[in-house]
């Protein structure tokens, strides 16, 4: 994970959006990256990242700096994502809304390339609607920043055995769902979920 | 008894499983097909997880932040316009209560209204000293003392401060969904 500088804290605690402002610059993408996992599309991805940093930037004062400053900013980019999708209802996404013309822009590879990382990134997405919003978190922490059980429990607010038993019931959900050439899943393997 | 049990759960397991664990796993997988579906499924989600990378926004992030990051400074959050509104709001209370005890208390014309209000002009200084002696009555001296345009000009006054508040309160509640 990122490390920020300490006077860009202090200067950021005392309201300057300058300071703040090189904070957004240096974790843009893990916070934007974890939204759009979360949320599925840019434009929402967009949004929200916008917005955790302004939570952020509004409760700076209760940042504790003992703690990770990524894992903290984080833990606001999943609540807010986690709040958003139960008000919208967006559990289930649609492959469509995955495909947006504008994908986010990583420096351009060739169409070809182009057109599978796409392929790719809208088959993880849709891999992970199918977790709940709290499993999908958990997932995106998990694997996307190597955050340990002990992280994820903390930033959303639940027991380590409860993130070992939702991760593990997620790992068999995304089993279940993935689409290979290895034919149906098994009965026994684990239900969807809502 | 099910053959899959525990098998079934340790190919989800990432941590806790031991050397001969892991080994009677892998004896088991190339033994039963089941299994081995799901294991190669879950093996090919987690590569596809790993390598879909850390997506990016669009140039310009930081700089939208901060612009917006602005705008939400220059305008009042809706706490403070509720705060505002809720004044005008009591503050409509007590001129009302003033203006029944006003009301009732001399009988209410449009034409009395305007007669009595230069006589209660001027007479407004005496009330008040009435009033300083008189804590309890507080409430009936003032409503005698301020002429009744006054109340006039107060309701308007209020009434505009309260749809100034109310836009206040809208313009500051979507920036804040903004």
């Amino acid at each position: 994970m990122v490390e920020i500088q300490k006077e860009w804290l202090l200067s950021a605690r005392k309201g300057d959006t300058d300071a703040f402002g090189r904070i957004v610059e240096a974790f843009q993408k893990p916070v934007y990256n974890l939204c759009y996992r979360m949320l599925g599309n840019p434009e929402d991805a967009e949004d929200a990242a916008q917005e955790t940093f302004w939570r952020a930037f509004q409760g700076i004062s209760r940042y504790d700096p003992k703690r990770s400053f990524g894992t903290w900013l984080l833990s606001i980019a999943a609540h807010y994502c986690i709040d958003r999708l139960r008000k919208k209802r967006l559990n289930l996404l649609s492959l469509e809304s995955l495909l947006p013309e504008d994908d986010a822009p990583d420096p351009a590879p060739g169409p070809e390339k182009q057109a599978d990382q796409k392929q790719g990134q809208a088959a993880v997405q849709e891999l992970l609607a199918n977790l709940g919003k709290e499993e999908r978190a958990m997932i995106v922490m998990r694997y996307w920043y190597d955050m340990s059980y002990e992280e994820i429990g903390r930033s959303l607010s639940c027991s380590i055995s409860a993130v070992k038993s939702r991760l593990h019931r997620a790992r068999q959900t995304l089993a279940q769902r993935c689409a290979t050439v290895h034919g149906p899943a098994p009965a026994w393997a684990g239900e969807r979920h809502e | 008894m099910n053959k899959h049990i525990p098998f079934e759960d340790w190919i989800f397991d990432e941590d806790t499983l031991t050397e001969n664990d892991r080994r009677d796993l892998q004896r088991h997988l190339q033994e039963c097909d089941e299994c081995r579906s799901i294991d190669r499924r879950w093996q090919t989600a987690r590569q596809a997880i790993q390598e879909a990378g850390m997506q990016a926004p669009a140039p310009g992030f930081t700089n939208r932040w901060k612009a917006m990051a602005r705008r939400r400074l220059e305008t009042p959050g809706p706490a403070q316009a509720w705060i505002f509104l809720a004044a005008t709001g009591v503050g409509s209370l007590i001129l009302a209560a003033l203006l029944a005890v006003q009301t009732s208390a001399q009988g209410f014309s449009l034409s009395g209204v305007f007669s009595r209000s230069s006589t209660a002009v001027a007479g407004t200084l005496r009330d008040w000293a009435e009033a300083s002696n008189a804590l309890g009555m507080t409430l009936r001296i003032v409503s005698r003392s301020i002429p009744p345009v006054w109340y006039l000009v107060a309701v308007f006054l209020l009434s505009v401060l309260g749809i100034l508040g109310l836009l206040w309160f809208v313009r500051s509640t979507r920036e804040g969904k903004k």
